[in-house]
């Protein structure tokens, strides 16, 4: 495959963005499902609301219900009036992006119905000039491989004058093996530079603030160390509950839904060396190399570095909401666990004996994903304690939801006389949702984008979305063997299970209050 | 010392009148009784990240300012410095007052306050306000300097004020046409000497135009005709008063021409209808442009702009005459380019302009370059 470089435009020098895709066509296989609802077509609307999608651009809708254009077009106008991040709208916008907007229906195992898209891809295309093509897999994940695979038959995954990319949504694979399987598949049908698998927090401004804040502030790269660092905590709580997902939710468990793919890219984030460049494989080759540096945890040790929990019916925000087992199409008896604790230590040079705590659940007590580094306690304490408060440790915190921003504790001396002498906690905080009060373009915006545009930083890749299953795998194992959990052990609208607060305390640390 | 209830009013939008001596002092417990008593249940946060010391001439300026200062805190938190000058009248005075813009973070989280000083002075006393406002600058944060009037570069005040700061931001639509251009030529030499950063709001109303306008030539099949463009045509609108806006019109031309290398050929004339005319040299031959008012459309700034290229090949961008909020973009080229297609370009307000400018740090050479050529063309436009 031939990717033309980037054209040599005189008028871009010094602007904002430095290019706009090439025209190209979308497929969206999956495209009268919720996911293209809510967020495909919302996104791509507002991209086009900015001038920020290329004249020239399509959209091919793939699904198994018949329909005609015009069907399909109001159902995806009313899922934009409903879901837009801006509203009401605009109804000239509307009407060019609709008019590009097409439906062809077929079954994802019929290879005629590929044979025909390979027609009505060749028939838009020779309109619009542009044979650049993106798929994009919105369908449940049993039908990846087979969809790659008939693709790949209808000749319809390579082309010599122009690029074919697809994107993958998540779940990508169930263990280590399925990922494997899968990334099998589909590099057999693509080449992995062809292959951009999505993970919606990377679309998050914050989370790309992450790299920024760590390395392009000269005053944190020196103590983000073992030295100076005495743990990590990482938390992805959500007040949800499955929200009618329950069949999918029943098979994935938090562990697949948040902590192998979202949480693990933070930790990655987090903890990895500084890349060479920020080129889109050298970030991921430093993603990688800390993934793999994860110390592994043996099946009879899962429960050792785990806490599994599992909500039982409680409130949140003064609502009473029902347990996990009550909620549609879940198990009675569900062992499901919706809510985990993890520790994990990094055996590398920069982070060996520092542990990382991960912690995710749904229905705890309010949304707030952030990362905490504990640092260490001074080596003596020239302060004694006093009121019975010891010192509390220094806490740098990245928050990436719902306020993003930064924020830094430290101890202060409460104003008194020195014999009398109180230190607290204080707390420093910049926000940038505020300070620099943005309406953040959605992430699947950010990330269709990036995708049209060939750059894939912000897309895991398959050595390391293997490597995070590689981690992960055994610890899922590992519990299949163990004793069942006594579930429901936490109350909807709590912070989880009692075990995993003795969890802390066996290790002298505790929770971060959020 | 005001009790806590006063300072809630400030916190609500209200001036309080204080000692000038005593600024900072009362700043100082504004924060501290904010931050006592979580003003309305919201836990307040004084940030800062920015100086902008902002100059009305008059109150109705200063009125002006005020407003807009109240949208761009939220975007921007800032200690703002607010001149409010009438150098020609009565005594000398000078009068101080502190307020703050609060808002509220989204999530109903935490209010993000940033505070604001009002110097008010007259007669001799505004030619020492610098010496006023310099202590008053939170330090080793950048100093924005936003003039709302022509730039003068005879005034005392100005001079002293532009050694403190790193950008000076003016608004080039304000221009009063009989001064236009030698006030465009003052902001064309302050950018040159570079001891301070120069904007005008009015190139910023060009980003969206020039983004569009980029976009045109962003694939292989577009990009040959950028260097075979013969004409440009610009329709502008009155910006405020009757006179068109041709200096927004100007800089987009002048834009084109540094990024191109094109040279001025001709003498430029108004041409009929109050149009003005003019022809510039490419590598390949000459490129003819025109800029057009356009009379009886009460909105502001450009109107379209339509570029030609050898072969019958355009590009055009014009606002949606149904629907004003977005403008219709188009190919005309042989080999596709798409159907036209319509494109959200809202009117921008001068705070969404100024938000901009406050993001900028460094020396806009692009915009020094396009300054440049204006300038030239402004002058064989006499
Ligand atoms: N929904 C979310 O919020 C969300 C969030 C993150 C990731 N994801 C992932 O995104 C993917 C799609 O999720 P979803 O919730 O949008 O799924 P969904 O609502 O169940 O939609 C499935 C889509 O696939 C089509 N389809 C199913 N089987 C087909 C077949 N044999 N032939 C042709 N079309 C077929 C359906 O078309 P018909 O309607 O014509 O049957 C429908 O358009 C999943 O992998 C999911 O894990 C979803």
């Amino acid at each position: 495959m031939t990717v033309q470089e980037p054209v040599d435009n005189p008028l871009r020098v010094g602007m904002r963005s430095q290019r706009t895709p090439e025209p190209n066509t979308l497929v969206i296989f999956g495209a009268t499902g919720d996911l293209t609802q809510r967020k495909l077509i919302p996104a791509l609307y507002n991209l086009a609301l900015e001038g920020l999608l290329p004249g020239g651009f399509s959209v091919v809708g793939f699904a198994r219900r018949s329909k005609t254009n015009e069907l399909f077009r109001s159902e995806m106008k009313s899922a934009a009036d409903q879901h837009s991040r801006t509203k009401p709208l605009q109804a000239s916008v509307w009407d060019g992006f609709a008019s590009n907007l097409h439906y062809h229906q077929s079954e994802f195992t019929d290879p005629e119905g590929f044979a025909a898209l390979a027609n009505a891809l060749a028939k838009i295309e020779s309109k619009t000039g542009a044979c650049n093509r993106l798929y994009y897999l919105a369908t449940p994940p049993s039908y990846y491989a087979e969809i790659a695979g008939r693709l790949s038959e209808a000749g319809l995954t390579r082309n010599d004058t122009a690029w074919t990319r697809i994107i993958v949504e998540k779940p990508f694979g169930r263990d280590l093996a399925s990922a494997a399987e899968l990334n099998r598949t589909l590099n057999s049908a693509f080449d992995e530079d062809q292959v951009y698998r999505i993970d919606h927090y990377l679309g998050k401004e914050t989370v790309q603030n992450i790299l920024v804040f760590r390395f392009a502030n000269g005053i944190f790269e020196p103590i983000w160390n073992r030295r100076y660092i005495d743990h990590v905590q990482i938390t992805v709580a959500e007040s949800i509950g499955v929200e009618g997902r329950g069949p999918y939710y029943e098979r994935a468990g938090v562990i697949r839904d948040i902590v192998q793919n979202h949480a693990m890219q933070l930790l990655s984030l987090a903890a990895m060396e500084p890349p060479a460049t920020f080129e889109p494989n050298a970030v991921r080759d430093e993603k990688v190399k800390v993934l793999r540096a994860v110390r592994p945890v043996a099946l009879e040790d899962a429960d050792r570095f785990t806490v599994r929990g599992q909500y039982g019916p409680g409130a949140i925000s003064g609502r009473k909401v029902p347990g996990y087992r009550e909620e549609e199409r879940v198990a009675a008896d569900s062992t499901t666990e919706t809510y985990l604790a993890l520790k994990l230590f990094i055996d590398n040079w920069r982070w060996a004996g520092v542990p990382f705590y991960i912690r995710s659940g749904k229905r705890l007590p309010k949304p707030v994903t952030e990362i905490a580094i504990v640092f260490r306690q001074p080596p003596l304490s020239l302060f004694p304690a006093t009121g019975g408060s010891s010192i509390e440790p220094n806490v740098l915190s990245m928050t990436i939801q719902p306020d993003e921003g930064i924020s830094l504790k430290f101890g202060s001396k409460v104003p008194g006389p020195q014999a009398a002498l109180r230190i607290r906690p204080v707390e420093m905080d910049f926000s940038y949702g505020t300070s620099f009060g943005f309406a953040a373009a959605d992430a699947y915006e950010r990330l269709l984008l990036e995708a049209m545009l060939g750059d894939s930083t912000l897309f895991a890749r398959r050595d390391e979305v293997e490597a995070a299953w590689a981690f992960i795998t055994p610890i899922i194992e590992g519990w299949a063997n163990s004793e069942p959990r006594r579930f429901p052990d936490y109350e909807a609208g709590t912070w989880g299970p009692d075990a995993a607060d003795e969890f802390m305390s066996s290790d002298g640390r505790k929770w971060r209050r959020l | 010392m005001a009790a806590p209830s006063e300072y809630s009013a400030i916190l609500s939008g209200e001036a309080r009148p204080v000692d000038v001596v005593a600024i900072e002092g009362e700043l100082r417990q504004l924060w501290t009784a904010a931050a006592q008593d979580a003003f309305e249940g919201h836990p307040v946060v004084r940030a800062c990240v920015l100086n902008l010391v902002a100059y009305a001439p008059g109150d109705d300026a200063a009125r002006h300012i005020n407003e807009v200062l109240a949208q761009v805190s939220g975007r921007h938190p800032s200690r703002s410095i607010v001149i409010v000058a009438e150098p020609g009248t009565g005594a000398p005075l000078l009068q101080a007052a502190i307020s703050a813009h609060c808002q509220i973070a989204p999530e109903g989280g935490k209010q993000v306050c940033s505070e604001q000083i009002t110097l008010r002075a007259s007669g001799p006393a505004v030619g020492e306000l610098h010496s006023t406002v310099v202590p008053l600058l939170v330090p080793d944060l950048p100093v924005f300097l936003w003039w709302h009037e022509e730039p003068s570069l005879g005034s005392h005040l100005f001079q002293e004020l532009l050694e403190t700061s790193d950008r000076l931001i003016v608004d080039s639509a304000d221009f009063a046409p009989e001064s236009a251009a030698s006030s465009l030529a003052a902001l064309q030499r302050l950018a040159r000497e570079g001891t301070v950063a120069v904007s005008d709001l009015n190139w910023s109303r060009l980003n969206h135009w020039r983004e569009l306008v980029a976009q045109f030539f962003d694939t292989p099949p577009a990009r040959q005709h950028l260097d075979r463009l013969k004409s440009v045509s610009v329709e502008v609108a009155p910006v405020r008063g009757s006179e068109p806006g041709f200096i927004e019109g100007l800089l987009l031309v002048g834009w084109l021409a540094s990024r191109l290398g094109w040279t001025l050929e001709k003498g430029g004339k108004r041409a009929r209808d109050g149009a003005l005319a003019f022809d510039l040299r490419s590598a390949v031959g000459s490129v003819h442009v025109e800029l057009k008012p356009v009379p009886g459309r009460p909105r502001e700034g450009l109107l379209s702009v339509l570029l030609g290229a050898a072969g019958g090949v355009s590009f055009s961008i014009s606002r949606d005459a149904e629907d004003y909020a977005c403008v219709v973009v188009a190919a005309g080229m042989r080999d596709g380019g798409g159907p036209p297609r319509a494109v959200r370009m809202d009117l921008p307000s001068e705070a969404a302009l100024l938000c901009e400018e406050l993001e900028m740090l460094a020396d806009d050479s692009v915009y020094r370059e396009a300054l440049d050529e204006a300038v030239r063309f402004m002058e064989v436009g006499r």
